[in-house]
């Protein structure tokens, strides 16, 4: 019986993965690496004392369901290096280590590889940033993981060798900026970036949090970010991305045009957290040339052909920046999509 | 009855969604007047002309438009503007964000409303006032074009923007002063659509805190209600629908499609009323988060919908009659050791992520969800046993069942009074939440407790 390829064992592959499984299809998972769950593999609870609606819940049991689904093999530490079409379907060249193997009678193909952070790309990392004082957004995920707020009631442990009194977190950092390869908006990093405020606040009520948007984006489908909120929480809020960085001894110094009174101002703060602007997948070249893809300006994939007829889908954040509750909704979507094309296709 | 009745594959109360490939039939707000059955067969009841009419959908779809409140009087809704393309000398003047943000699709609106002029007119003023730009689908390309257009952009969170009742707008900041008069268009405060309560009514389902039938839970996204089967868009859905309006359509009609194909019951479980010892008090109807409960006129008891149940038991730990039981209820006597009530939506998958069995040598009972837990059990298990008794639950609104944490947190306090009154040790019973990504301290806090009570 022919296959189901999904490529990219992370949130978007696995939804596909076990919705088509559980409409009783045969699917061939492959991972690059050798567990499943991507990017958000070791994410932590972002909830302060109520839940920040960052979706995480949802993740480990389709992870769960995709190792449990007798219709789903999983390929670890295995790339896809070709793609071979055939008279029906396609076969596909796989390397695992030294390893090359065929994996014929693959009816479709869902790719869904997703994005690299901008903290992952070699290109672009001032010496600036070789400081222990400012850090990315996605090194609070340890700090996070190991969390022990809710039950055992100890504060956050920060991992950085000191404790901060205040932190400045910076948005459209790896984003809306040629330099920074990113002329887009990458959308998810203002949510991101506020749920760790909130956790924050809730353990550390004395700490001064301050935040520097362009333009501050919508959280996700539940949340709305507003200036109100920030307020609330005493989350400072200023409209500009700072100038220039000054490192002192005893702290780091923000230089800023306060646009409301027309002229420079500083911040002081102990620590800065840089978000992280979502960027094309690396293999992005590879892709569109063994599926006959299209990469738009931004490095991002589009099909040229539609789905139904070439047999190669898209699913999640290789097309464009996204968040866990869209990525998995519209894998969701891409796989009835193929299951439907397919059902029309049996009927001819 | 029902023979005779038409069955469509998908009622939709307000407007309908393209798709030809769906039998379907469209019922205005204001006719409906009832719903029962579930997920495969609703029957909708409505008023056409003078007569009362029935129906039977296999889903629902409640796809209706949000209010608009416009901030200002004397103004265009942005919603609703048509770029006038005369040779017009006043400037044409945007305004979001004016109370509040205004969500991504009205900055949309508003960079396509400001191109098209530009284009068609270049040497028309256009200015923008906002205060955050909100991006989806191309609105990054939009904007750069607009500014490469000369669209003049003010952010009036960094200025005070004032418009008067007859439409003059002001703007100053420290190095800028407007005074303005033109073609206004202003960004409008969209609300919840009209008669969600009454729809509330009809489908028993709960609100969320700013009125929309979608409750806040990340287990119901994109579209999905409460109820199994009724899907929510636009301005039922929630405040941010219409950033991705078109993905939440494809969602649904795809999620619409695939339940024809046949839709299961959520566990094995059979679940009873009693119809015996129920008394229609309508407990369970109001507390059931997933409104598959309805009442069986001819046995004039209380029914559980088999398909529409979502299997959290909530409905069985709190009928003040115990007219509701469960196949799968275990009446086995715990063992004397140390014991552990979890959700299988949290701790559950907590426990797996953790590298060492947290719950190493303690009875665990894994629940749907904590709501299932009587307080009869509690007492049961407290006289049977010389250990204490912990419960875990979901974070405070993170739960599967909407309700399902607070529900037992209620429980457990309860019972904590009532071991008080008796004269007994509330500590003996333990309510903790947790997320699944909380192993660590999950870990940490049971070493902790079981140290406590060998001492």
């Amino acid at each position: 019986m022919s296959r189901i390829a999904v490529i990219g064992g992370g949130i978007a592959g696995c939804t596909a993965a076990a919705e088509l499984a559980a409409a009783g299809q045969q699917v061939l998972l492959i991972e690059k690496e050798d567990s499943l769950g991507g990017n958000i593999k070791n994410y932590g609870c972002k909830a302060d004392s109520l839940c920040t609606r960052c979706n995480l819940c949802l993740v480990d049991s389709v992870f769960n369901q995709v190792h449990q689904e007798e219709n789903i093999e999983v390929l670890f530490d295995t790339t896809v290096i070709d793609c071979l079409k055939e008279d029906e379907g396609f076969t596909l060249i796989t390397s695992s280590g030294e390893l090359e193997e065929q994996q014929p009678d693959i009816s479709e193909v869902i790719l869904a590889t997703g994005h690299t952070r901008w903290s992952e790309l070699e290109t672009g990392t001032p010496e600036i940033f070789r400081d222990e004082r400012i850090i990315w957004a996605s090194d609070f995920e340890d700090m996070l993981e190991g969390r022990q707020d809710q039950l055992t009631g100890q504060n956050l442990k920060f991992d950085l060798g000191f404790e901060p009194e205040s932190a400045v977190f910076l948005q459209c950092n790896g984003s809306r900026s040629l330099q920074e390869k990113a002329r887009y908006c990458s959308k998810v990093c203002c949510g991101y970036n506020y749920r760790i405020a909130r956790v924050l606040r809730n353990n550390f009520p004395e700490m001064d949090l301050s935040m520097f948007f362009i333009d501050m984006q919508e959280a996700g489908f539940l949340v709305n970010l507003s200036r109100e909120d920030l307020k609330e929480r005493e989350i400072d809020y200023y409209n500009c991305k700072p100038l220039r960085l000054e490192k002192e001894k005893d702290s780091l110094i923000l230089h800023y045009e306060d646009q409301q009174r027309g002229k420079m101002a500083t911040l002081e703060t102990d620590l800065l957290v840089l978000s992280e602007g979502i960027h094309p997948g690396s293999n992005h070249e590879r892709w569109a040339r063994i599926f006959n893809l299209q990469e738009n300006e931004d490095g991002f994939l589009r099909t040229i052909w539609s789905p139904a007829e070439s047999g190669i889908y898209l699913a999640g954040t290789i097309t464009s920046p996204g968040d866990i509750a869209t990525t998995m909704a519209e894998s969701k979507t891409v796989a009835y999509k193929l299951l439907e094309n397919k059902l029309s296709k049996a009927k001819v | 009855m029902s023979g005779s009745i038409e069955q469509y594959d998908v009622a939709y109360i307000g407007q309908a969604l393209p798709d030809d490939e769906l039998s379907q039939v469209t019922i205005p707000v204001s006719a409906l007047t009832e719903c029962r059955g579930e997920i495969g067969d609703f029957t909708l009841s409505f008023q056409a002309e003078d007569d009362l009419k029935q129906v039977r959908a296999s889903n629902i779809v409640i796809n209706l438009k949000h209010q608009e409140e416009l901030p200002v009087d004397c103004c265009t809704s942005l919603l609703e503007a048509e770029a006038n393309l005369a040779e017009e000398e006043e400037p044409l003047i945007i305004v979001q964000d004016y109370q509040d943000l205004s969500a991504a699709a009205l900055s949309k609106e508003g960079l396509e409303l400001a191109l098209e002029v530009k284009e068609s007119n270049p040497a028309r003023e256009v200015y923008y006032f906002y205060q955050a730009m909100r991006f989806m689908d191309n609105n990054d390309e939009l904007y750069e074009k607009a500014r490469e257009k000369e669209v003049i952009f003010l952010k009036h969170d960094l200025g005070d923007l004032e418009i008067t009742d007859k439409g003059k707008v002001s703007y100053q900041r420290e190095d800028i002063k407007l005074e303005l008069t033109g073609e206004l268009t202003v960004a409008p405060e969209l609300k919840p659509a009209a008669k969600l309560d009454k729809l509330a009514r009809i489908f028993n389902i709960t609100r969320g805190p700013e009125g929309y039938l979608q409750v806040d839970n990340i287990y119901l996204q994109p579209t999905l209600s409460g109820k199994r089967g009724v899907y929510l868009l636009a301005g039922a859905r929630g405040p941010n629908s219409l950033t991705y309006e078109q993905e939440e359509i494809q969602y649904t009609l795809q999620e619409v499609k695939r339940n024809l194909t046949g839709v299961e019951e959520i566990d094995e479980e059979e679940r009873t009323v009693d119809d015996q010892k129920c008394v229609v008090c309508y407990t369970c109807y109001r507390l059931c988060p997933h409104g598959a409960i309805q009442r069986d006129e001819e046995l004039n008891s209380m029914k559980i919908m088999p398909l529409a149940c979502q299997a959290c038991n909530l409905c069985i730990s709190r009928c003040p009659m115990g007219a509701i039981s469960r196949s799968g209820e275990d009446e086995q006597q715990p063992k004397d050791e140390r014991q552990v009530i979890i959700c299988e939506n949290s701790a559950a998958l907590a426990r797996e992520k953790a590298e060492t069995d947290p719950f190493a040598d303690t009875v665990v009972t894994e629940v749907p969800c904590v709501s299932t837990v009587k307080k009869e059990e509690i007492y049961q298990r407290l006289a049977n046993h010389k250990s204490d008794l912990l419960i875990l639950g979901c974070i405070s609104e993170s739960c599967k069942h909407l309700t399902g944490h607070d529900r037992c947190e209620q429980v457990v306090n309860t019972a904590k009074e009532d071991l008080e009154k008796l004269d007994l040790d509330p500590d003996r019973v333990n309510y903790h939440r947790l997320s699944p990504r909380m192993a660590t301290d999950l870990s940490a806090y049971l070493a902790d407790w079981k140290g406590e009570v060998l001492q």
